[in-house]
């Protein structure tokens, strides 16, 4: 039985961990004009890393590769489930609509996020843990380098950079995707789906939802770097982190998506043009 | 037995070799999965200790993750529906987006990305501490010992989780239907039941099982060629995540669409 001491020692150790992440992600970003001015060409090397990676082509042959992979797969599903479900209805000729506003305001922006998070995050989570445990980031303090903006404010400004062409690819991928499966493999008409498409679709929506992208980006790169900051316990350990990291950033996506979903369109989703409101 | 990848020369032949040594690694291990279980040398502690821990780390997230969803699919979908004439029709949608794609993803995400990368850890820093070489050394079968127990107790806790995050969905989904916008918890329920099919449940368990079989085998794939020390492992553990979220998703779809094809869908609205 785990006793009532232990179950509170464990909930404030807890409480603690989640501050000591906090008030990371509070030095990170209160730092961050140092890491601008200071580490300029820091942050130009790890725009190189966030945007193209450096492993090999089975990860998928760097970031963009997997966001363009993850984003078009994810919307050709939009497209063979949104299809099926109105055609329920006998209403395919939507199609068009259902894109514009599935594949805009939730799909692109969380599916860009989920890839930037197992590609990016895990990658910062694995490069800071490991140069934690095998005390490169104690060197950095003893030579009195300010580890914080110089490990992670470079990182996050690097990720700002990179974020919106890596989201503009995603959400252009979404749409291209979801037209080909439904004009192309469903045999919708193609007119009737660019019409509904392009009705539908406003400029404010891809605004809102490269707001979304830049909002899950910010907070991913916070949370992988501050787990991999924080990496305990040898290699083992910063396996962990990186899937502990990985745990908490998803969840973190889900929540923010849905706050950002009700304060950017509201409670009750509007569709612009053909009168439903 | 592990297959030793050829040193890397360039990226194309890099890439055939890790892929081939991946398909033929993962047809290897699972027959041995079935020659494991059906000879009886399956290690029962080893399993149920694996079950736990994995079970210990993804339920939570993944229930906590399935509630913002659910939340989601009630408003973004369901309200749709009702505004193009179809009001009755969410509990429909529900049925579709949630029992068929949200579920076994949600669990997918979880399996591959925390489970998965546990896991990878795991064997990884045996890898490079030559725990595994040693093993091999005084002839125990490392597929059989590790791998074996890890990749069936990853697809029992997918099972049990894929139907405990279901009903968490169709909970959260009821729960903002009825108290957050107002609509009748009946006309929910009656659509639910008569457009969901059992079938759409049993899609969700087999894609979950297909996914926590290649997320396990991805994970222990990496782990037993981790090299180059501890950035070795994390680089390992990187890679696991992104291949294996990589594969759901494509996984994901191909069978979305087989089942469409396959099973009709019932009723006209």
């Amino acid at each position: 039985m785990i006793s009532l001491r232990e179950t509170s020692l464990r909930a404030t150790t807890g409480l603690a961990e989640v501050g000591r992440h906090v008030t990371f992600a509070g030095r990170v970003l209160a730092t961050l004009p140092t890491a601008l001015v200071r580490y300029r060409r820091q942050v130009v090397k790890e725009v190189v890393d966030v945007g193209f990676g450096s492993t090999s082509l089975i990860a998928g042959g760097g970031t963009i590769g997997i966001v363009l992979a993850m984003s078009a797969v994810a919307a050709i599903m939009v497209g063979v489930e949104t299809y099926r479900g109105l055609d329920l209805i006998g209403m395919t000729t939507l199609s068009g609509m259902l894109s514009a506003m599935a594949n805009t305001r939730e799909l692109a922006p969380v599916v860009a996020s989920i890839a930037l998070a197992a590609k990016v995050g895990t990658g910062f989570t694995a490069r800071l843990g490991s140069m934690r445990i095998s005390d490169e980031i104690d060197a950095l303090d003893a030579m009195s380098v300010p580890t914080v903006p110089y490990l992670a404010g470079t990182r996050v400004i690097a990720t700002m950079i990179c974020i919106v062409p890596l989201y503009a690819v995603g959400l252009v991928a979404t749409y291209i995707a979801t037209r080909v499966v439904v004009v192309h493999v469903n045999g919708g008409s193609a007119g009737t789906y660019d019409h509904f498409f392009h009705i539908t679709l406003g400029p404010e929506d891809v605004l809102y939802s490269l707001i979304k992208a830049v909002v899950f980006a910010l907070v991913i790169v916070l949370v992988h770097c501050s787990y991999g900051y924080h990496a305990t316990g040898g290699p083992e350990g910063v396996g962990r982190a990186a899937g502990r990291a990985l745990r908490t950033s998803i969840l973190l996506i889900g929540f923010i998506d849905i706050v950002l979903t009700f304060a950017l369109w509201g409670l009750v989703p509007e569709v612009p043009a053909l009168g439903i409101t | 037995m592990v297959f030793h990848l050829p040193a890397g020369r360039g990226p194309v032949v890099d890439l055939a070799g890790q892929v081939g040594s991946l398909v033929g690694y993962s047809v290897f291990t699972l027959v041995s999965c079935v020659r494991t279980v059906v000879t009886g040398r399956l290690s029962l502690a080893e399993t149920r200790d694996q079950a736990l821990f994995v079970a210990r780390v993804c339920s939570i997230p993944a229930l906590l993750l399935m509630l913002p969803v659910g939340v989601l699919v009630a408003v973004s979908v369901g309200e749709l529906a009702g505004r193009l004439g179809a009001a009755g029709y969410a509990g429909a949608v529900v049925a579709f987006v949630v029992v068929g794609q949200a579920s076994a993803l949600v669990c997918a995400l979880m399996l591959a990305g925390v489970g998965g990368s546990a896991i990878c850890a795991d064997l990884g820093s045996r890898t490079i501490r030559e725990e595994v070489e040693a093993m091999e050394v005084m002839g125990l079968d490392v597929i059989e010992r590790l791998v074996v127990p890890r990749v069936i107790a990853t697809v029992l806790v997918s099972l049990v989780m894929c139907a405990l995050v279901t009903a968490m969905g169709v909970a959260a989904c009821l729960l903002y239907q009825v108290y957050g916008q107002g609509e009748s918890a009946g006309a929910f329920l009656s659509t639910l039941s008569a457009y969901g099919r059992p079938s759409d449940l049993w899609m969700a368990m087999l894609k979950s099982v297909a996914f926590a079989v290649v997320s396990a085998l991805i994970a222990t794939f990496k782990g037993l060629h981790a090299s180059g020390g501890s950035s070795g492992v994390a680089d390992a553990v990187n890679e696991t995540v992104v291949l294996a979220f990589v594969t759901v998703f494509v996984i994901n779809t191909a069978l979305s669409a087989v089942y469409g094809l396959v099973v009709p869908s019932v009723g006209k609205f």
